[in-house]
Parts: structure tokens; C-alpha cells; sequence
């Protein structure tokens, strides 16, 4: 059997710890041995490591599942899904993800991988953000994009989606570490994202094809996140986001961490102004991360300077905010009468200074 | 000894002549009684033994066999009692056969002789009226009820006694008049007013351009901001019930049996706000009877759907075709009947299951139950709801220190004027309102000039308006311009309609 079915085989392997598949590993030398193993063999070497309840159970899974064309076949599978095993000994391998002890054996790829060398962020974030994060995760991807910085996160729905969404529209790289295989779509209604990640970045997985998202892969995928990037920017998270996960774990990595800013006492700001309070970097803008590598934003004209508004509207616009406001609100601000508002707030629609994410509110749309 | 009563059954809304005749005859004494009658009619057998008893008159041991004709029609109801009595008396010699011919009887019966109301009666004397019977005796409390049709004298009864000396000498008592003649000044206002409500001046807008253009309203709102309240004003700044309107809306409550006590006819818009757990039967209507349901009872009127992402899918699909008609049919095995249902559709819902959406701080809704929840409410349904308000929270400082808001009567009086315009602009079609223009006569009857088409055209792209909504939008600025009472629609109107636009809630 050639080397690589080898380490399929290993990684392909469930019922096993990040931090335990990785000692294993160590300790047999590689995935051959392991393979080769005797059960009496085999206990030895998972003896001293293994911290799960039923040893033997776990020596039962290993020798059933050495089945030379079972792995084959699934081998098979995954080159058909377009689906490539980069193991940890490939020279493609991160280089920043081998240093690690809990290192994943190898990583599944349908695309390609972050090109080293090239600064990489990861946007990470609440999946349940408020329109005010989604808008700033999608003009932080797209304006790091735009400076040529990959953008990497999780393919989850929120901030996650609309980092991703903003790295496409900036034009950039961006890549999606999931929890769960390559091949599957989770969340569904992220199907035509994954499409344009894969396209233009790639989906990268520790999962081998098949496997299902669930709940105990997602905090092991956040280290993943971490590791293949410069620094990690949190957006929004409430106080027990697995955002902060993925924040801890870049700490110990040593990787930089930003934090966005929120109004003290909301939710969603919990998390990001917690991590401020322990140290974090402060994310006022995109320059405080672009200045980790000494990048610049793209200059653009601003349409904002140029602006000329009548009384009234420019009356509205001063009102509007990054935060939705009811139109009743509003009207309560600037003392127009309902139907002179009405005016001014499609006026500002149609003119791209004003947008309305949901029924009824109203929303600044600046630096557009 | 034979005797025949003329009585009517109700089914659907009408009237049908149904004949009571009953036969004295010797052999084993009894009390037969047939004609597909159903439980409650059979019952009568011992209401009017009773009653005949109490009020003096003594039944002979005879054989005795009624029978409701036509006997292939099931009976239903207590309104046979009377006549049924009035056709034994007859068999006995107690009242002369002459004296029952062209008389229409309707009535049920207490034990002692008391004649009860029924429903129904107003239906029940236009039967008499279509089948040439000069005179009706009603129970005296629907008498008003039965006065209001033209073309019968109707003789208010309140006990059998009565109603045997009425039918022996028919010169001594007189018809009843109507008491009060139904001018269009409304008896009672409306529980909630204007004036009353704080804020959301928003919401009273649109709930104001609703009623001047019959048009379909939704509020989105977070519980406790009023949405209840606001819809429950909306009777009070429709224009008052025409002579017509208000025909029509006790014709269906007299069968539902929910008029006013002694009141002849309905003065007010009607309200009705079936929970949200109401079948779909029971909004159309249905049952054996053919009986209307909620959406004809709110005809003329508004209906309010509070909760409406509550409503089972069933109940709200089955709002299309009165919302497209303003009519409805029900279709049952034993007949069908169309019913009116023009009505106003209030609609209220909370944004999300937790209803505070957008509050990120309140609301932990995630996006997916958030769709989840709104998209209960099917494409086909929204398409016929023109009007999209949102209401915001309420809190307890904003209720006092504010000076009083504007009166529901002042309101009204603008409605009116819009209402007037409409009836012009609408002469000679069957149209009545800005709401009912059908898409190809919208060109006919919402002109943009040149500036305001562009305006338009542009808005549509840039705004990503679907092509459904275009209508809508313009047939709202119609009435937003018949409000200002402006002849040409303006691009301010448009602009006003489409921040009301009823596109997807979220975007």
C-alpha cells in the first residue's frame, strides 16, 4: 500500500481528540506503524495517552477499520468530490499549523490552500450578529481583500458569511475552515458561497468527506482558523460566543488579536469589549490591521465629500446611523412631518446614503 | 280536521317558504311529527303541547300528525314552534283557516306561552315579501329587525296568546313601523379613538390611507406597541354605513342571530377579530345551515387577524378569494351560497417569534427561525395587502405629558373627502374604491406626468421593486393624492407609497 492511503487512513479516523490523534501519531512514528500495528502493539502506544473511557472499544474501531479497499474506495470518493489530503508531512502542508501539538494530521481541500507567505486575517464573529456587525464584517473583508489579505473564517452564518461575502466582492482570496467534511454544505442556505470559496480560495476541512457538522468539531476547527492566519479580528460576541474560542486560542498561539468595539451594556458586545478589557488590539478601523503588515488602504473617493444635500435631507442624514432606527424615531428627531420624511428617506435610498436592512428602519449606508 | 301555516327556513341568507300542516284525526291518541326535521324541531312537539296547555287551550285526545313541507328539505332551528302551534290551533277550529292564508309565521316557544326570538327574521320576511304573503308575525323583539324590509306589515308577538287574537281579528292590531329610520349618524363611537393613541403617528398614517382607499394593512410591530389598539380605532375614521351598506350587514347578522337587541339595522362599521386558533370554516362559514362566518360578519367593516404568522395556513389561504372578490363561497354537500366579504384587512404580527426583532439586545432569534416565522405568511397573500406599517415599543414615559393626538372625527372627515373623489372618479364602473383598480385600467386611472414617471422608473430599478409591488405603489399614491385632493398623482405621494411598500419584510 502506497504512503498516502496510509495517511487517509489515519485521518479518516474518528473517536480520537485533536490533541490525542496528534500524540499518537508522534509516538508510532507514522501513520504506517500504526497501521501495521499489532492490538498488543497498538495498546502500548495509546496506553500512556489515551484519556477516553473504553481502550479497548477504541483498539476494536482501529483494527476494523483497516480495510485496504474500504479506504481505498473512499479515497476514491473524495478525488471525485475534488477532494485532496494535504498530510501534515506534504511540503504544502501550513507551515504554521505543524508547530502546533494538537496539530490535525492532515487537511482535507477541495481548492487550494492560504498561500504562505501572503498576509492572511481571519473575521470571526457571532452567528446571530445585528445588521450593524453584518455590514462591518462585509466592508472589513472586502476592504482587506482589497489590500491583497487573505481573508479566512468558518463558513457559518453572521459575521462568518458576510466576511466571506465581502472578500469575494473585494475581489481577494478567502478561505473556509469548516466542522465537518469538505463535501458538505452546512449551513444550506450558504450553498452559492461555498461555491464562489471554493472558486476563488478554498474549503478546508480536518473532517474527511461525509462527516456531519457536529457541535464538538466546531471549537476544534477554531484552531485551525487561528493557526493558518497572521491575526484573528473578533466582531461581535455575546459573552459565550465560540468566537472568543477561537480569540483564546490564537493567545496561545501567539497569533494577535483585535477586538471590535461596541456600545458598553449590549449583547453583543460582551465578548469583543471583554477581550479589550484583557488586552486585546482595539479594531477602530481596517488600518489597524492592514498596519500589521504595513498596508494601506486602496485610496477611493469619497462620494461623501462631494455631497451637496438640501435642508431637509441633509436634516435625515445627519440622523442616520450605523444602527437601525424605526421611521418613527426618526421622525420624533428631526420634527419632519410624515410625508416630507418619507421623501427625504427615499430620496437618500435612491441616492445610496441611506438603506433600509429591515421593514421600517432605517440605516446609514456610508463609505460605500 | 286540515290546516296549513306558512313558516320559512333560513339557508344562507335567504329565505325559503317552508308550509306547516298539520291534521286532527281520530285514532290512538299522539303527536306525530315528520319532514326531515332535526333534533331541535322535533322538540317542539313538547314546547307547543305545553304552551297550548298553559295559555288555555286543551288539546283533544285525537290523533294529531304535522308536517313541514318541503319534506325532502332538512329542518333546522326553533322558528317552526309558533307556526306549528298556529297550524294545531287551526286543525282544532281555534283560528280560521282564511285567517292564516297570506300570513308568514315565525316564532319559538316557552313553556308558558312566551314567543322567543329567532334569527333570521329579516331573511325570513323577504321570503314572505318574494311569496306574495302580505303579513308576518314575528317575536315582538325582531320586530324592529323584520320592519326594515319594505313590502310587509309585520305583527310583533310576545306571547301565543297574542299571536292567536292578532290572527282571529286582523283589524285590531297595526303593523310596526320602523322606529328609528336609518339615517347615517352613528349611535355609538368606537372604543378607541385617535386621539387616544400615543405615538406611532407612522402606523395612524397608513392606517388613515387604508381606510380612505379600502386598501389591505399590516403592522409589524414588537408586542405591546399598540397594534391592537390602532386596529380597533380603524372603524372610527371609516366614513359612516350607507343605507345600502347597512342592509347588507344586518342581513347578515340577523341570520347570525348577533343583531342588537329591538335594533332594526347595524349602524356601525363592524370589527371582528377571530383569535388566531379560528378554523377555516369558521371564517368562511359553513355548517348545514349554510351559516356566514367571520369574514361576512366583518363585511362593510374591518376584519383584524391579530398574530397573523399565528393563523393556521389553511385559515389564511382561504383569504384569497375574498380579498380578490369581496365575496366568498361556501359550498357545502347539502348547497352553496355566496357570501358578502368586503372588508378591510387588519392584519398585526410580531417580527420574530420573541417579537423584538431588530433589537439585538432583546431578541435571540436566529435568522433562520426568523424566516421561518414570516414566511407562514404565503406570497399570494401578502400580494393583497397593499399597506406595510411598523409600530415601535411603547414605554410607560411616552403615555403621559403628550398633549392629545389628533380625533378619529377629524381624521374621518379627510377619509370622506378621499372617499368622495373615489365615487367620482369610479361613476359608471363597478369599481368603488382606489384598492379594487385592476392592473389594465391603472393607466387609465393612476396617470404619471412626464417628470413623475421618470422619477418613478428610476426609484423601481434602484429600489429593486418587484413588478407586483408597481401596482400597488401606484394605486396607493392614488389614494395619497386623493387625501392631499389632488387631481395628479406627485412624485412626494409616490415616495410616501413606496415607504409603505408591502415588499419582503426583511431584506
Amino acid at each position: 500500500m502506497r504512503e498516502e492511503l496510509y495517511w487517509f487512513w489515519y485521518c479518516s479516523l474518528e473517536r480520537m481528540s485533536p490533541l490525542f490523534k496528534a500524540r499518537l501519531l508522534k509516538r508510532a512514528g507514522g501513520p504506517e506503524a500504526l497501521w501495521r500495528a499489532g492490538r498488543g502493539a497498538l495498546r502500548e502506544l495509546a496506553g500512556p495517552v489515551f484519556r477516553g473511557r473504553d481502550p479497548e472499544g477504541f483498539l476494536d474501531y482501529v483494527m476494523g477499520s483497516r480495510s485496504r479497499e474500504s479506504v481505498e474506495r473512499k479515497r476514491e470518493e473524495a478525488k471525485g468530490l475534488g477532494i485532496r489530503l494535504i498530510p501534515m508531512t506534504d511540503a504544502a502542508f501550513p507551515p504554521g499549523l505543524a508547530c502546533f501539538e494538537d496539530c490535525p494530521a492532515g487537511l482535507f481541500v477541495r481548492g487550494r490552500l492560504p498561500e504562505p507567505g501572503v498576509p492572511a486575517a481571519a473575521l470571526v464573529g457571532a452567528r446571530s450578529c445585528s445588521f450593524f456587525g453584518r455590514e462591518m464584517a462585509e466592508r472589513l473583508g472586502r476592504v482587506l481583500a482589497e489590500a491583497g489579505v487573505q481573508v479566512i473564517s468558518g463558513l457559518a452564518r453572521g459575521i462568518d458569511a458576510s466576511a466571506h461575502a465581502g472578500a469575494l466582492e473585494g475581489g481577494g482570496a478567502t478561505f473556509g475552515v469548516l466542522g465537518c467534511g469538505p463535501d458538505r454544505i452546512y449551513p444550506a442556505e450558504n450553498r452559492e458561497l461555498y461555491r464562489r470559496v471554493e472558486e476563488r480560495g478554498g474549503l478546508i476541512s480536518e473532517y474527511p468527506p461525509g462527516t456531519g457538522p457536529l457541535a464538538y468539531h466546531f471549537p476544534a476547527r477554531n484552531r485551525i482558523i487561528s493557526g493558518l492566519s497572521d491575526c484573528v479580528a473578533v466582531l461581535e460576541a455575546g459573552e459565550k460566543s465560540g468566537a472568543l474560542i477561537t480569540a483564546s486560542i490564537a493567545l496561545e498561539q501567539g497569533k494577535e488579536v483585535f477586538a471590535a468595539p461596541g456600545r458598553p451594556g449590549d449583547r453583543l458586545s460582551a465578548g469583543t469589549n471583554g477581550l479589550l478589557r484583557d488586552g486585546a488590539r482595539i479594531l477602530a478601523s481596517e488600518d489597524d490591521i492592514l498596519s500589521l503588515w504595513g498596508l494601506r488602504k486602496p485610496l477611493r473617493i469619497s462620494e461623501k465629500e462631494k455631497l451637496c444635500l438640501d435642508k431637509n435631507l441633509e436634516k435625515v442624514y445627519i440622523c442616520l446611523d450605523s444602527e437601525l432606527k424605526s421611521i418613527d424615531s426618526l421622525r420624533a428627531e428631526t420634527g419632519l412631518s410624515q410625508t416630507v420624511l418619507a421623501g427625504c428617506l427615499v430620496d437618500l435610498e435612491l441616492m445610496g446614503l441611506a438603506c433600509q436592512p429591515c421593514a421600517g428602519y432605517y440605516s446609514a449606508k456610508r463609505d460605500r | 280536521m286540515y290546516s296549513k301555516v306558512y313558516s320559512a327556513a333560513v339557508r344562507g341568507l335567504s329565505g325559503q317558504l317552508v308550509t306547516v300542516e298539520a291534521d286532527l284525526s281520530d285514532g290512538l291518541p299522539g303527536f306525530d311529527m315528520v319532514g326531515a326535521l332535526s333534533g331541535e324541531v322535533k322538540e317542539a312537539m313538547a314546547r307547543v303541547k305545553t304552551a297550548l296547555k298553559n295559555c288555555g287551550f286543551r288539546l283533544p285526545p285525537k290523533k294529531v300528525v304535522v308536517n313541514l313541507a318541503p319534506a325532502s328539505l332538512r329542518k333546522f332551528g326553533t322558528a317552526f314552534d309558533l307556526p306549528i302551534a298556529a297550524a294545531v290551533l287551526s286543525a282544532l277550529g281555534q283560528i280560521p283557516g282564511a285567517a292564516l292564508a297570506g300570513t308568514l309565521i315565525v316564532g319559538e316557544l316557552g313553556l308558558s306561552g312566551q314567543v322567543r326570538p329567532v334569527p333570521g327574521v329579516m331573511a325570513m320576511v323577504e321570503c314572505a315579501v318574494k311569496s306574495g304573503l302580505g303579513r308576518v308575525l314575528v317575536p315582538r323583539s325582531s320586530e324592529q329587525e323584520g320592519a326594515a324590509v319594505p313590502g310587509a306589515s309585520v305583527y310583533g308577538v310576545s306571547s301565543l296568546g297574542e299571536a292567536v287574537d292578532c290572527l282571529r281579528s286582523p283589524g285590531s292590531a297595526t303593523p310596526v313601523s320602523l322606529a328609528d329610520s336609518p339615517s347615517g349618524e352613528r349611535c355609538r363611537e368606537p372604543e378607541v379613538d385617535f386621539q387616544d393613541i400615543r405615538g406611532q403617528e407612522g402606523a395612524k398614517r397608513a392606517a388613515e390611507i387604508a381606510a380612505a382607499g379600502m386598501h389591505n394593512l399590516l403592522l409589524i410591530g414588537p408586542p405591546g406597541g399598540g397594534k391592537t389598539m390602532l386596529a380597533k380605532a380603524l372603524p372610527g375614521i371609516l366614513p359612516p354605513l350607507s343605507k345600502q351598506e347597512s342592509m347588507e350587514v344586518s342581513r347578515v347578522y340577523s341570520v347570525c342571530g348577533l343583531l342588537p337587541r329591538g335594533q332594526a339595522l347595524v349602524r356601525e362599521r363592524p370589527f371582528r377579530a377571530p383569535h388566531h386558533t379560528v378554523s377555516a370554516a369558521a371564517l368562511t362559514g359553513g355548517g348545514p345551515l349554510l351559516r356566514p362566518g367571520e369574514l361576512s360578519l366583518a363585511s362593510g367593516g374591518v376584519l383584524f387577524l391579530d398574530e397573523l404568522a399565528e393563523f393556521s395556513r389553511q385559515a389564511l389561504e382561504t383569504l384569497r378569494q375574498p380579498l380578490e372578490e369581496g365575496r366568498v363561497l361556501v359550498s357545502r354537500v347539502h348547497g352553496s351560497a355566496w357570501f358578502p366579504a368586503r372588508f378591510l384587512l387588519a392584519a398585526a404580527m410580531n417580527p420574530c417569534p420573541c417579537g423584538y426583532f431588530p433589537d439585538r439586545n432583546r431578541c435571540r432569534c436566529s435568522d433562520r427561525q426568523i424566516q421561518r416565522y414570516q414566511s407562514k405568511l404565503s406570497r399570494p397573500l401578502l400580494d393583497r395587502i397593499d399597506l406595510r406599517a411598523v409600530t415601535g415599543e411603547v414605554f410607560p414615559a411616552d403615555l403621559k405629558g403628550q398633549g392629545k393626538g389628533e380625533p378619529s372625527a377629524s381624521v374621518r372627515a379627510r377619509v370622506e373627502k378621499a372617499r368622495a373623489l373615489q365615487a367620482r372618479r369610479f361613476a359608471g364602473t363597478d369599481l368603488s374604491f382606489n384598492s379594487m383598480i385592476p392592473p389594465r385600467m391603472i393607466p387609465a386611472f393612476c396617470p404619471l406626468g412626464e417628470k413623475e414617471e421618470a422619477f418613478f422608473e428610476k426609484a423601481l430599478s434602484a429600489l429593486r421593486v418587484s413588478a407586483r409591488a408597481y401596482h400597488r405603489i401606484l394605486k396607493v399614491a392614488r389614494t395619497i393624492a386623493d387625501l392631499e385632493g389632488e387631481e395628479r398623482i406627485g412624485t412626494e405621494h409616490l415616495k410616501e407609497a413606496i415607504l409603505y411598500r408591502m415588499e419582503q419584510i426583511y431584506y
